[in-house]
């Protein structure tokens, strides 16, 4: 039979097979729309936070209404005392609390410091980083810039002035990224782990259907051609599949999200590329070592959440036992992350990812080897049988 | 036999099921034991430690040196390069290689001489958001460390030049109290939400398999049997032998967490083993219901998948609820896991009362209104079983 009606077959299977369509067409799509969803306002903005102010003169109240100036938060000022704000912290009714203490303004003409304070559930760390934040750059800058010029000029002890200045300053820039926003953070990686698990599980269903029926007689293409045919059909179909799938999340989806692409496009459709042959070749091998349609889905799953978290990108990989740096280095997903982030996210030359780009094609290499030398075996063993 | 009796029948039928599956053991033992063992190793230090950060010192003075012996005292950091121009270093920042770059500039050391409050200035990758905030307050905090202790400027500002003093006074104290984790630590706050985000995926997926399972064996008559021709009994009894693995998994995860590690539970065991327990119902119905779809093995499977797998994105740990727009807010209430992952976290914090978390509760229980559908799509097939 020509390669061409070949190909036209092992695309009937594939299309003709509704669960796997579900996976590999319905799940790219609706992830692509519905993953980016919980960050779309890509920063933390107007948490709700109690401010309690006790001394309730008007410099307080300049200090309340510039926190309610910030972005990050939204001031609340219906509390009357800590408890009661506390109570609220506890009902999620706010986010954290602040507290201008008695005696405020009359204690800072006196030069005594008076300490403004700031409370927050530490078990949301955007919250309580946007909190302390946006407290930090209200009252630290704002208010001191502003008032301390005349009051010094009156009352403040010059012994309080020495011990406060800084001899020097420390200024922070942001690159990449720069108003580190969560979109661009977490959805260009997880776009690189969605396409590939959704690949392996239709590749794992496909070979894993596809030995099956071979097991009890039923006979196909994909038993009458040579394994290295068979194999040569797959990577067509699906880095075909995945390819258009590729174009779409980096092309289409990035730019309805608003994630920076930044790479040259050659670079990134050979990177791509190179990602696209890695995971084709573990697909190919898993389909082999399922031996029924039903394990990839639940396999394949349950290491999405372990595969994202050790990639790198969200905790370091300085800060893991090396064990797991080499297991998850078995998945075309950990280079593939690395490589693309520094690529489209960061303006790398071509260079700076050849460690990746050379980890992906040892993947290939291994995984497309071990595909055939099983496949082959598999083949002998169950034409014996039949 | 009475209904109790029919519900255990079906307990042990299924009990026999499993045993006979080597699949369906390891899906209730060593899987869920490697996946936990997993996410507890990759956070296990908690807070990043030694992170690589690059050096441009351009001053080569005695007194830039000290500032870089105080970054290297820092354990969240160590200094693995130094370069002579910004250029090279961001060279190696983009790379990821290092993931900041501190810059000091020409002159350095003279010009604090002269209180002329240079700056250090630090480059961040902000791509890499957590392990940059990490940095960030490290820097800031060696530098105001180191600042507060050079005594010839203060005697400057005191005796010469007093305005500089004035210019960067700051005379209000902030005080910053993080309620609950109030170690800052990021396995408490990843690892805490990560763990029952990965058991819910266990606690719906197992079930599908033991549901699927028993259709593609032909078992469902014996099942039926078992419990005295009660669908309803037959159905719980099957319930239950997972109720029982479940619960233990995930008690046995939250104490591992609050009492294993040194983390405080402030909250109610009972309240959190009454959600644990309404969350398992709540996911072996969703299970029932997934399968009754298409009374479909594989299909069921790919819709599980596709409706658990963002489970812990979804959770509005990493990013707040309040911040979600509607349609990110309306899929973080359509999984279970969400709420009771409100109610978890709210016990181990500060022990919430229950009219607190009532809502969440009232979430969950919503869940249970699936079950005349669910029953009904199981009754109208049941007939053709016997």
């Amino acid at each position: 039979m020509s390669f061409l009606r070949l190909l036209r077959e092992e695309l009937l299977a594939i299309f003709k097979d509704m669960d796997l369509l579900l996976t590999i067409f319905g799940g790219v799509l609706l992830y692509a729309f519905l993953y980016p969803q919980p960050y779309l306002k890509e920063a933390v903005t107007a948490l709700p936070v109690a401010v309690v102010d006790y001394d309730k003169s008007d410099m307080s109240r300049e200090i309340t209404f510039m926190l309610d100036a910030s972005p990050q938060i939204e001031v609340d000022s219906s509390y009357l005392s800590e408890k009661s704000a506390k109570e609220a912290i506890i009902n999620n009714e706010v986010s954290a609390l602040i507290i201008i203490p008695e005696h405020f303004k009359q204690d800072l003409y006196l030069g005594k410091e008076p300490v403004i304070s700031v409370g927050a559930d530490a078990s949301y760390f955007l919250i309580y980083g946007g909190v302390v934040e946006a407290t930090m750059h209200s009252v630290l800058t704002e208010s001191a810039m502003i008032q301390v010029g005349d009051l010094l000029k009156k009352s403040v002890p010059l012994v309080t002035a020495k011990l406060q200045y800084t001899p020097f300053k420390t200024e922070f820039i942001n690159t990449f990224n720069t108003t580190a926003s969560y979109i661009n953070y977490v959805v260009p990686a997880v776009y690189i782990l969605i396409l590939q698990q959704t690949m392996l599980i239709g590749m794992g269903m496909m070979g894993a259907t596809q030995s099956q029926q071979m097991r009890v007689g039923v006979g196909g293409y994909y038993s009458r051609e040579r394994v290295s045919t068979v194999m040569a059909l797959r990577f067509i179909s699906f880095g075909a599949i995945y390819f258009v799938h590729m174009l779409f999340y980096f092309g289409f989806t990035f730019d309805l999200f608003g994630v920076p692409h930044i790479a040259k496009m050659g670079e990134l459709l050979l990177f791509g590329f190179s990602f696209l042959m890695a995971s084709l070749s573990l697909g190919v091998l898993l389909g082999a070592l399922f031996k029924e349609r039903i394990y990839p889905t639940p396999v394949i799953l349950l290491t999405s959440l372990p595969l994202v978290f050790t990639a790198g990108f969200v905790w370091p990989l300085e800060s893991m036992p090396q064990w797991l740096v080499w297991l998850s280095s078995l998945s075309p997903s950990t280079p593939g992350i690395q490589g693309f982030l520094r690529l489209n996210q960061m303006g790398v030359s071509f260079d700076q990812v050849i460690g990746q780009f050379g980890l992906l094609w040892t993947q290939t290499a291994v995984y497309s080897v071990s595909a055939y030398l099983l496949l082959r075996a598999q083949r002998k063993w169950y034409l014996q049988d039949v | 036999m009475n209904y109790l009796q029919k519900v255990m029948g079906a307990a042990q039928e299924e009990l026999s099921a499993i045993r006979e599956s080597w699949y369906m053991l390891g899906f209730l033992s060593w899987v869920p034991l490697i996946g936990f063992a997993m996410i507890i190793a990759i956070f296990l230090e908690g807070v990043p430690r030694e992170l690589p950060v690059g050096v441009v010192d351009k001053d080569h003075s005695q007194f830039s040196r000290m500032q870089l012996s105080r970054l290297e005292s820092s354990a969240t950091l160590q200094i693995r390069d130094y370069y002579d121009s910004v250029a090279d270093a961001a060279h190696d920042l983009s790379g990821g290689d290092i993931y900041a770059i501190v810059i000091i500039p020409e002159h350095f050391e003279q010009r604090v001489r002269q209180g002329s409050q240079p700056a250090i200035t630090v480059m961040l990758n902000t791509q890499f958001i957590l392990m940059s905030k990490v940095l960030k307050s490290a820097f800031s905090s060696v530098f105001m460390e180191s600042a507060a202790t050079i005594d010839y400027v203060t005697t400057l500002a005191e005796d010469e030049r007093p305005e500089l003093a004035k210019s960067a006074v700051m005379p209000i104290r902030l005080q910053i109290t993080p309620f609950f984790n109030t170690y800052n630590n990021y396995f408490l706050f990843l690892v805490s939400a990560m763990l029952p985000a990965f058991w819910s995926i266990l606690v719906m997926i197992t079930m599908v398999i033991s549901i699927g399972e028993m259709f593609k064996n032909g078992r469902e008559k014996r099942w039926l049997e078992s419990a005295g021709g009660s669908l309803s009994a037959a159905m719980l009894g099957k319930m239950l032998p997972y109720v029982a693995v479940q619960m233990l998994w995930g008690l046995g995860l939250v104490y591992f967490v609050y009492g294993v590690m040194p983390w405080p539970f402030a909250g109610s065991w009972l309240i959190l083993a009454a959600a644990m327990l309404l969350t398992i119902i709540i996911y072996q119905l969703l299970a029932y219901g997934f399968y009754a779809i298409e009374y479909k093995y594989d299909a069921a499977l790919s819709f599980t998948a596709v409706f658990t797998a963002p489970a812990f994105a979804a959770m509005g740990i990493t990013f707040p609820l309040m911040n979600m727009g509607d349609i990110a807010v309306a899929w973080h209430d359509l999984l279970p896991i969400s709420h009771y992952i409100h109610i978890q976290i709210s016990q181990a914090n500060y022990g919430a009362p229950l009219e607190s978390i009532g809502s969440s509760f009232a979430y969950l229980a919503l869940f249970l209104s699936v079950t005349p559908l669910v029953y009904w799509r199981y009754k109208s097939q049941s007939k053709g079983w016997m």
